[in-house]
């Protein structure tokens, strides 16, 4: 697939900040509640559907959200849970391999599918005349899969071919991955998504198999359907095509735990095959899902946001542009997850200005510490909040992004309605709290350092990169 | 999960971006598979087509399809689009989008990399270096300026055009300042030193991380050896022998030439009156340098095909095939693009898809795609496999592509492409930004303004007869460039877990 188009403003930003102010959107523009015409039903069987009205143009998006992924997966088996999503496309009781992709085109439909570290998702996007044929495929593949053992052997080159092309050839994605594996040492977040290759080698039908049956089940399923469509007529067709499938019992699921905190200072150094050296800095800590004081989250994601919120933020001002120590440089927070976040700084030194990784380290380490000694001003704090209320009314625009947001959350097994709740959480925030949650959280006991460092000379002893 | 534009494969997605590692660091949390078929084992589709309705289905078959009539119905009651010349010579495209309170808007200047003429990567600096500040602001305050009303700002230079692009809360109060300060950064660049210095150490680092990247090595090379002696041959990035030379006075000059009032097409698609949109369409070109329109580009040239090996220490080989093909404003497009789409387009249920990746698993993506551009652009199809497996994917590439365009497509695949183009476009209508990326395209393009929601008209009236002669006009399968980037040397080895390269 090809990349994102990546314009020079932070779109993470936008993306990680996606869940909060809605409310403010009624005081500041007079427009009325980004969750307006919005519809909740449970089936007895557990299956959760969200409607949401969008009558702008005569389509829909179907996401139906599985809560299984990555994380949950055990040691040795990593991968399995991505593998499966490929086979969900490999044919059922009632469809032939394939018969899936084919509907969906020859019904002028696009689709595709997910997996993340905590769910899986299935997503297409059709003219509104066709929900029917959507529900019954949807609603057969989660009780009717089959898979062929042939089948899945090639299915695991093609997923080999997956990892080769999107980490293995990529030094700053390896790099990542082993960050990442360190960073949540102990837990299903030190897996990463695709597996670990050997891992991938050694997946059986037959563990895919059980996999899915463990899993895949109505009461572990969000399904969110938004677009122009008449929500009573959406409900009685979903309970028609999904009402009698029967609950299953699934593992208690566990909350990620892993280390604490403050265990102590991690370094890794890596060398790869690439030109330009890169750094990665993470913490550990809290997020809406996890923390236990409620305001800390919130405090951190404006931490978040002062320090990289844009091109005026004070990594671009200071250390990009100002000091010039950065020849990039950014900062990220999942302010929703299953498990912990990890506080994520990254970046290049500016070689051509002759700054070293040292370099880079020390002044961003010196802009953390500061949010520990001096507050935020108001100035900077306002800006972050007309941009995440300006974010609300934007990502109105797509009809993906507003089922995305829903069932992300509803997945995690908290109500799209807590979305509105983050606006007032936002904004009760202090700069005392912003301190705070940076005297708790960035410190030097917590932190893990990544260093990917160019090869400079031919050495015999190759990289595994397969394992820690 | 964005909403794509079927017909809008003009420009390659590269783009000068400071926040590209980052996004490397922290976009890859899904992993998204591209999906599967492999119920047809055979090209010739007698299956596919007994599986269309018309047969009683067995017992077991998916009932919705007994309901629901394939077709899409097409006579959707699209929004009008307003077009006109303003006062400064600038084309505005406008569509007015009531529902929510916001404004896009796209700048379009006829100054891509295709004009960078001695000094490539001169384009991308002055597109970049928009956002460095004026006589009156620095860049802090430039992006401040944007931030502090929430607005969100973008910028980017490819091969034909130069794009800066805005996304406004509507409110007056919110979206006038924004609008000031982006007609000020467009008319009145100060580019500074400092800036200056800077963006170039930042191109010439991502010149150096692209060299390690076997993707941009192919594609470099692909451009240079199909326009060797055109404009699309040039590097957009720069290279390590050009930025250094690139001077103020340089930038200067192609803003006065390029970015000038007649060589720009404006997109407006939100919550606006047509007479906001006229207010704001003048006010933005009120400062612009006045001059002419850009120069229509060479013809480009057919040349000699060229089969390149790049060594490259890497898994994965990357292939990159195709030859000079079509302008955006040929009339055969239509029939190339949906022909493409049945060939390698959109879907993995696409020929090369169902044989390299489905029956054979030789890679997770291939594809193809016209890349059709003021001038003629290339057709390509790329994939990458492991090392060892190159040759056999180059088989299997060669034989679907010169069966197709031998045969041509079956009426059931043609029928099945008409409506995956027809539900594409209904997507791609569907939100202000797919709206505001069309006309942008269509203005650039200078494309009949039907054909912002109506292009699929003619789409659907493309007979196999058109497709097949149109793919035997267009594309020779014994004429191709091939450019592989790659290990030769790995490939021996057969260990699919095969270690990192060490040097």
């Amino acid at each position: 697939m090809t990349n994102l188009p990546h314009f020079r403003l932070t779109n993470w930003f936008f993306k990680t900040l996606f869940s909060a102010l809605f409310a403010l959107l009624i005081t500041s523009n007079g427009y009325a509640s980004a969750f307006n015409n919005t519809h909740e039903y449970t089936l007895s069987n557990g299956l959760k559907l969200i409607v949401k009205e969008d009558h702008r143009a005569p389509i829909f998006v179907s996401q139906l959200w599985y809560g299984i992924g990555s994380s949950h997966e055990t040691t040795g088996m990593t991968g399995v849970s991505h593998v499966l999503e490929h086979m969900m496309f490999k044919g059922t009781t009632k469809t032939k391999a394939g018969e899936f992709a084919e509907l969906i085109s020859r019904y002028g439909g696009t689709h595709n599918a997910f997996t993340t570290r905590d769910h899986t998702g299935y997503y297409q996007l059709m003219p509104n005349d066709r929900l029917e044929l959507i529900l019954e495929l949807e609603a057969d593949r989660m009780q009717n899969l089959r898979i062929d053992e042939e089948q899945f052997q090639r299915e695991l080159k093609v997923v080999m071919e997956e990892r080769r092309q999107r980490t293995d050839d990529r030094p700053t994605s390896l790099a990542y991955e082993h960050f990442t594996a360190v960073a949540f040492a102990g837990s299903g977040y030190s897996h990463p998504v695709i597996g670990w290759m050997k891992d991938i080698e050694g997946l059986t039908a037959k563990q895919a198999m059980d996999w899915y049956k463990l899993w895949y089940a109505p009461n572990n399923a969000v399904l969110v359907i938004v677009g122009d469509l008449d929500p009573k007529q959406v409900y009685a067709q979903v309970q028609r095509h999904f009402g009698s499938i029967p609950r299953i019992e699934f593992p208690q699921n566990k909350p990620i735990t892993g280390l604490g905190y403050r265990s102590g200072q991690r370094r890794i150094e890596m060398k790869l095959k690439t030109r330009l050296p890169h750094l990665f800095l993470g913490f550990r800590a809290p997020n809406v899902i996890t923390a236990e004081h409620p305001w800390e989250p919130y405090a951190l994601e404006l931490l978040v946001g002062v320090l990289d919120g844009g091109f005026s933020a004070r990594i671009e001002k200071e250390l990009v542009r100002g000091t010039e120590v950065a020849s990039s440089a950014g900062a990220g927070y999942n302010l929703h997850s299953r498990g912990d976040s990890l506080i994520t700084i990254s970046g290049t030194p500016n070689l051509q200005k002759g700054f070293t990784l040292d370099d880079l380290e020390n002044a961003l380490i010196a802009q953390l510490d500061r949010f520990k000694t001096e507050p935020v001003s108001e100035l900077e704090l306002a800006r972050v909040r007309t941009q995440l209320i300006a974010a609300q009314v934007f990502s109105q625009d797509s009809i993906s992004a507003q089922a995305s947001r829903i069932g992300k959350i509803e997945s995690l097994g908290r109500s799209w309605r807590s979305l509105e709740n983050d606006t007032a959480q936002l904004q009760a925030v202090t700069t005392e709290q912003i301190q705070q949650v940076a005297q708790k959280y960035l410190t030097s006991d917590a932190l893990t350092a990544l260093r990917l460092l160019p090869i400079k000379t031919a050495t015999t002893q190759p990289l595994s990169h397969s394992s820690l | 999960m964005t909403d794509q534009a079927p017909l809008l494969d003009a420009e390659p997605k590269s783009r000068f971006s400071r926040k590209t590692l980052n996004f490397l660091a922290f976009g890859l949390v899904s992993v998204i598979a591209l999906l599967s078929l492999t119920g047809t084992e055979s090209t010739e589709n007698t299956q596919q087509e007994s599986s269309a309705a018309q047969t009683a289905p067995p017992e077991n078959a998916i009932r919705a399809i007994e309901q629901i009539s394939p077709n899409i119905d097409l006579n959707w009651q699209s929004p009008e689009v307003h077009h006109w010349v303003n006062e400064a010579g600038a084309r505005v495209y406008f569509v007015a989008s009531p529902q929510l309170p916001m404004l896009d808007i796209r700048l379009i200047f006829n100054a891509g990399s295709a004009r960078d003429a001695t000094k490539p990567g001169i384009a991308r600096l002055t597109n970049a270096l928009l956002a460095a500040g004026t006589k009156q602001l620095n860049a802090t305050e430039v992006a401040a300026g944007f931030e502090k009303v929430g607005a969100q700002f973008g910028l980017g230079a490819y091969r034909d055009m130069a794009l800066i692009r805005l996304r406004s809360l509507s409110e007056l109060n919110q979206l006038m300042p924004a609008l000031d300060l982006l007609a000020n950064i467009v008319s009145s660049p100060a580019f500074p030193a400092d800036a200056i210095t800077r963006d170039k150490n930042q191109m010439l680092a991502g010149i150096q991380h692209a060299q390690l990247q076997p993707g941009s090595i192919a594609s470099k090379a692909f451009y240079q050896a199909l326009f060797p002696d055109h404009p699309y041959g040039i590097a957009g990035a720069g290279t390590e022998d050009s930025i250094p030379l690139i001077k103020a006075v340089d930038l200067n000059k192609f803003h006065q030439q390029y970015y000038a009032s007649q060589n720009l097409t404006i997109a407006l698609v939100g919550a606006i009156s047509v007479n906001q949109a006229k207010q704001i369409a003048n006010r933005m070109t009120r400062d612009l340098p006045t001059g002419a329109a850009a120069a229509p580009l060479a013809k480009s040239p057919i040349g000699a095909p060229q089969r390149q090996h790049i060594e490259f220490e890497s898994n994965q080989t990357h292939i990159l095939m195709g030859t000079t093909a079509i302008r955006r404003d040929n009339p055969d497009r239509f029939a190339l693009i949906l022909g493409n789409e049945i060939l390698g387009g959109g879907a993995l249920t696409s020929l090369l898809g169902q044989e390299i990746r489905q029956k054979r698993g030789l890679s997770y993506s291939v594809s193809s795609h016209f890349i059709a551009m003021q001038s003629q652009g290339p057709f390509q199809i790329s994939l990458q496999t492991r090392n060892d497996q190159t040759q056999q994917a180059l088989d299997a590439i060669l034989q679907v592509l010169s069966q197709f365009v031998e045969q041509g497509p079956t009426q059931q695949q043609l029928d099945d492409a008409k409506r995956q183009m027809a539900g594409h476009s209904l997507f791609s209508n569907a939100s202000n930004a797919g709206i505001a990326s069309q006309l942008g395209s269509v203005g650039f393009y200078r494309l009949p303004i039907e054909s912002v929601f109506k292009n699929q008209l003619q789409v659907q009236q493309v007979t196999r007869e058109q497709v097949k002669a149109a793919f035997q006009h267009y594309l020779d399968p014994k004429k191709l460039t091939i450019i592989t980037v790659g290990s030769r040397k790995n490939s021996a080895t057969d260990a699919p877990n095969s270690s990192q390269p060490d040097q």
